[in-house]
């Protein structure tokens, strides 16, 4: 296909730039920026290709309703393969899994949330290059690596992980946004490195771990192993251990600051839930903008400030928005891509 | 992880590989299933029945190129076998039109919040004739090249080219209508 004389339809129907649009990766991005630049009357054409891309590439992404539904006929597979050893090499029949007892039911439920975590794991690409996974507004990723260490993606975030590691050096990753990490350990001890956006290092044996890379500082919460945290910060290097339970802040404003929290409550993410933590409005405010891509305003000096602590439970930004509204009797409008929020 | 591998593994008897390759590609089979009938028992028994083949036959299956491709094509035949005809999603007459009913002011109205937005366009979408909706699948979800595609429907390329580039068209002049294009950005 000719891409100088495409349609915005031609573009959103071609190969390569869906490919872009859905899996960049540096070379796609060096193509389609050098497009952009030597086609500017194109601009039009290329936003509203890519819009639709999205749009076409859309299925209820936070449906779980076929991982559950893939569980069962799991456990009905189960059955059907183990009925089929017991009788022999000439059985093998398909049973309906509806007819189960309910004892069947339950055991199944209790696998459900196992599977769910592993469901939607992808395989790692086969290619030259770094692969950069990335997540609209809204969305969510799992990705399993080939060292078989799984990494969840929040919503408005990137990674970049090397198309194969070498067995002697450590396996390293570049973050933008947040993430959770499971990380495996691998026999001859290779470390596993996380990086910032902002330079901050998260070293890891074997470990699971939230990194936030957002705004002034880089928040990391430790789930269970032992990680050690470098930055740098005018020009010297410093370093810290972290046990199960830390959080340790890194700004450059004022260097590392440690606390001691549940680490369920911030990785609570992947499960679609929100814990804020003595938030204060203008964050609650920068959380939406992040993770859903509004712009929030606020009115009145006071507001912003006013500060809230609450876990919900979050399908999409009116969650959040109501409860605030409901809490501080606020009055929340929305134009277009901007919210606006006042008191009542 | 590489798909070969773990094929080959499961291929030589290894029950965690196929467990690996279920919940792998189950969810994505499912979906398309539901793309092809609305019968939610008929896709689950032939889920449950590709796996199972699939099982069985270890020693003896070849190793596919592409295994999402394979199973994709395993589960639509298997659909096609058991389906009861009659519950298969109709095939819309190529000059169906769905139409807003609501005025421009009033959609727009009822677009205020990004939710009922993606409900909107689930829904103009879900209104698209069913092979359309089963190529945008493969296209868009399952991210297959179009030679793909038209290996597992059975039709040629420049016809599941020419599929594709109907349903965006219908789309964008439906979202042109409707201003919806400006809004899908937001969430």
């Amino acid at each position: 296909m000719n891409h100088e004389t495409a349609t915005a339809a031609e573009l959103a129907a071609d190969h390569d730039f869906i490919q872009w649009v859905k899996y960049p990766t540096q070379e796609s991005m060096l193509y389609w920026s050098q497009f952009a630049e030597q086609y500017p009357d194109k601009a039009q054409e290329m936003a509203e290709a890519r819009r639709l891309v999205l749009l076409l590439s859309q299925e209820q992404a936070d449906d779980h309703s076929f991982d559950e539904e893939a569980q069962l006929v799991w456990e009905q597979l189960q059955e059907a393969m183990q009925q089929d050893r017991d009788r022999g090499p000439d059985g093998g029949r398909v049973f309906s899994i509806w007819g189960y007892p309910l004892k069947t039911w339950l055991s199944a439920a209790a696998v459900i949330t196992l599977l769910l975590a592993s469901a939607a794991l992808l395989f790692t690409r086969q290619s030259a290059e770094p692969v950069t996974y990335a997540t609209a507004y809204g969305e969510k990723r799992i990705i399993q690596l080939s060292d078989k260490s799984v990494i969840v993606l929040n919503a408005n975030s990137s990674i970049t992980i090397p198309e194969n590691w070498e067995k002697d050096k450590p396996r390293t990753v570049q973050l933008r946004g947040e993430a959770f990490f499971s990380v495996t350990q691998q026999a001859n001890r290779q470390q596993f490195i996380v990086t910032t956006s902002k330079g901050t290092k998260i070293n890891v044996l074997g470990t699971e771990f939230n990194v936030y890379d957002r705004g002034q500082e880089d928040r990391v919460v430790l789930t269970s192993g032992k990680v050690r945290l470098s930055a740098t910060q005018n020009g010297a290097t410093r370093q810290m251990e972290m046990q199960p339970g830390d959080l340790v802040t890194v700004s450059a404003a004022s260097g590392f600051s440690h606390r001691r929290v549940d680490p369920d409550l911030y990785t609570a993410w992947q499960h679609n839930k929100v814990y804020f933590d003595d938030y204060t409005l203008r964050e609650v405010g920068a959380l939406i903008e992040e993770q859903y891509g509004y712009k929030v305003e606020f009115s009145g000096k006071e507001l912003p400030g006013q500060r809230i602590t609450a876990f919900l439970e979050v399908k999409n930004p009116e969650d959040i928005l109501n409860t605030l509204a409901e809490t501080f009797e606020l009055q929340i409008t929305q134009q277009e891509n901007t919210i606006y929020i006042s008191s009542l | 992880m590489d798909e070969q591998e773990v094929w080959g593994r499961y291929k030589a008897g290894s029950e965690d590989d196929f467990s690996l390759l279920y919940r792998h590609f189950a969810p994505i089979m499912l979906r398309y299933g539901n793309r092809i009938t609305t019968d939610k028992e008929l896709i689950r028994d032939c889920l449950q029945q590709v796996f199972f083949s699939l099982w069985k036959s270890r020693a003896t299956v070849g190793t596919p190129a592409s295994v999402q491709h394979y199973l994709l094509k395993a589960i639509r035949n298997e659909l096609i076998k058991k389906g009861k005809r009659a519950k298969l999603h109709d095939e819309l007459p190529e000059n169906y039109h769905f139409e807003l009913e609501d005025s421009h002011e009033q959609t727009m109205i009822q677009l205020q919040t990004a939710e009922m937005t993606r409900q909107r366009i689930t829904e103009l979408l879900s209104q698209l004739p069913a092979r359309q909706r089963e190529v945008i699948f493969l296209k868009y979800y399952a991210n297959l090249k179009y030679e793909e595609i038209a290996a597992i429907m059975d039709i040629g390329q420049d016809s599941v080219y020419k599929t594709t580039y109907k349903a965006i068209a219908r789309l964008q002049q439906l979202l042109h209508n409707s201003a919806l294009l400006l809004l899908i950005l937001f969430f």
